[in-house]
């Protein structure tokens, strides 16, 4: 299931990943994000993990992600190492009005059938999430 | 042989080898799916203070028990703890011996449970795994629906000894709403005892409820289908006995702090429901 949200912000890219660039500081402003905590020593970077928590419903959700792309100002990747399959993507684009910004979350619950009926009732959920963490955003900026 | 020997000879025969450790990541992994559906839209289930369950390490999970013989609150920590911490990490539930006799229990072994045998405990939290277990067992998960807000383990304290002696933190889960997936009326003492359930079966109990989808339902051996009652559980912070209490700490004093605790905060958990079944 994929999940995805944009917006265009006022700030420019480089006052937004002052932010995003930074996952340990995503429970401060990305909505559901309970835990975001470094595994790893040092800067974020490419390589980086984290550990993860997502509230979904009756659950934390997440696990260990690690930094797949980490492209100041633009593009920052995750996938997931441990816990559900799951790929997250801050998209960044400068525009005349400010940014655009793209918040986009793939996921995948496991147990056939059933993960995908999950997959579906948990769409709604991780959508207001996403929706909610890209206003927090705005008025962050 | 007297019948009643016999017969504790043939269930114990019955009882699966408590050795054998039949938990398995990739099963757990794989029923996750259902557990969430049926946490989140069936019981509507609120899990809070998760993290408080230290990050490694082997801990004591000791909780107040509620459901009959199909406890919603241990399948919501269970889903909780697998979520949040992963199935990799070992987590084994201890559960008497009547429900390893249930027609369920390779389900539920697959999931953790394992019989709460002498030893069983002991050998897993020394391989580092966390243990759940419930002392108040039988006697407090067949509570009548009107003691919901109670936490009674009826004195038992083997938990405190199985904590001290392996130096691990104890963590309260303290839950509520189980006692409303069906209408628990007695725990039918009397006629466990007349019966010599004690004996036979270390059974103090025969409950009597109503539930679906047997109506008056006596003994619960075979489960029953819990109603939709809004789940709440909430884990407390880990308590070190020794550090508490110092290097020998007395059990009654540690067995009314635990309970003080738990209780306290299932008074507060009862003040905020409003209506049964819905919270």
């Amino acid at each position: 299931m994929r999940i995805e949200e944009r917006r265009t912000l006022g700030a420019a890219p480089a006052t937004l990943w002052k932010l995003i660039g930074d996952p340990a500081a995503y429970p401060g402003f990305l909505s559901g994000v309970t835990r975001c905590e470094p595994q790893t020593k040092g800067r974020p970077r490419r390589g980086a993990r984290y550990s993860l928590r997502l509230l979904v419903g009756a659950a934390q959700v997440g696990g260990v992600i690690e930094i797949v792309e980490f492209d100041r100002p633009q593009e920052l990747a995750w996938v997931g190492i441990t816990g559900i399959d799951q790929r997250g993507r801050w998209r960044l684009r400068a525009t005349p009005e400010g940014t655009e910004v793209t918040l986009r979350l793939t996921y995948s619950v496991p147990g056939g059938l059933l993960g995908l009926v999950a997959d579906a009732l948990a769409a709604p959920i991780v959508r207001g999430h996403v929706q909610r963490s890209l206003e927090a955003l705005a008025e962050l900026s | 042989m007297s019948v009643g020997e016999f017969l504790k000879e043939r269930l114990a025969a019955l009882l699966p080898d408590p050795a054998e450790d039949l938990r398995d990541p990739d099963y757990i992994r794989d029923s996750l799916a259902l557990g969430w559906l049926i946490a989140t839209f069936y019981f509507r289930a609120d899990v809070r203070g998760i993290e408080n369950i230290p990050a490694e390490g082997p801990v004591l999970l000791v909780g107040n028990h509620s459901g009959g013989n199909v406890t919603p609150d241990s399948f919501v920590l269970g889903l909780a703890f697998n979520t949040y911490f992963g199935v990799e990490r070992p987590f084994y539930q201890l559960a008497h011996d009547l429900v390893m006799l249930m027609p369920q229990v390779q389900w539920l072994r697959r999931m953790g449970m394992v019989g709460a045998s002498p030893g069983t405990a002991e050998r897993l939290l020394d391989r580092g795994a966390a243990v759940l277990v419930y002392p108040g067992g039988d006697w407090e998960v067949h509570r009548p629906t009107w003691k919901s807000a109670s936490v009674d383990f009826a004195g038992r304290k083997g938990f405190l000894r199985l904590a001290l002696d392996r130096k691990v933190p104890i963590v309260p889960v303290v839950g509520i709403g189980g006692q409303e997936t069906a209408l628990f009326l007695s725990r039918g003492e009397g006629l466990a005892r007349f019966l010599r359930l004690d004996k036979l079966l270390r059974l103090k109990v025969l409950p009597i409820s109503v539930a679906p989808p047997w109506g008056l339902n006596i003994g619960d051996f075979v489960g029953h289908i819990p109603l939709p009652a809004k789940i709440t559980v909430s884990v407390l912070k880990p308590v070190d006995l020794h550090r508490k209490f110092g290097p020998h700490p007395d059990l009654e004093k540690s067995y009314n702090h635990i309970t003080r605790l738990m209780q306290r905060e299932l008074d507060r958990l009862a003040a905020e429901r409003r209506l049964p079944l819905l919270g």
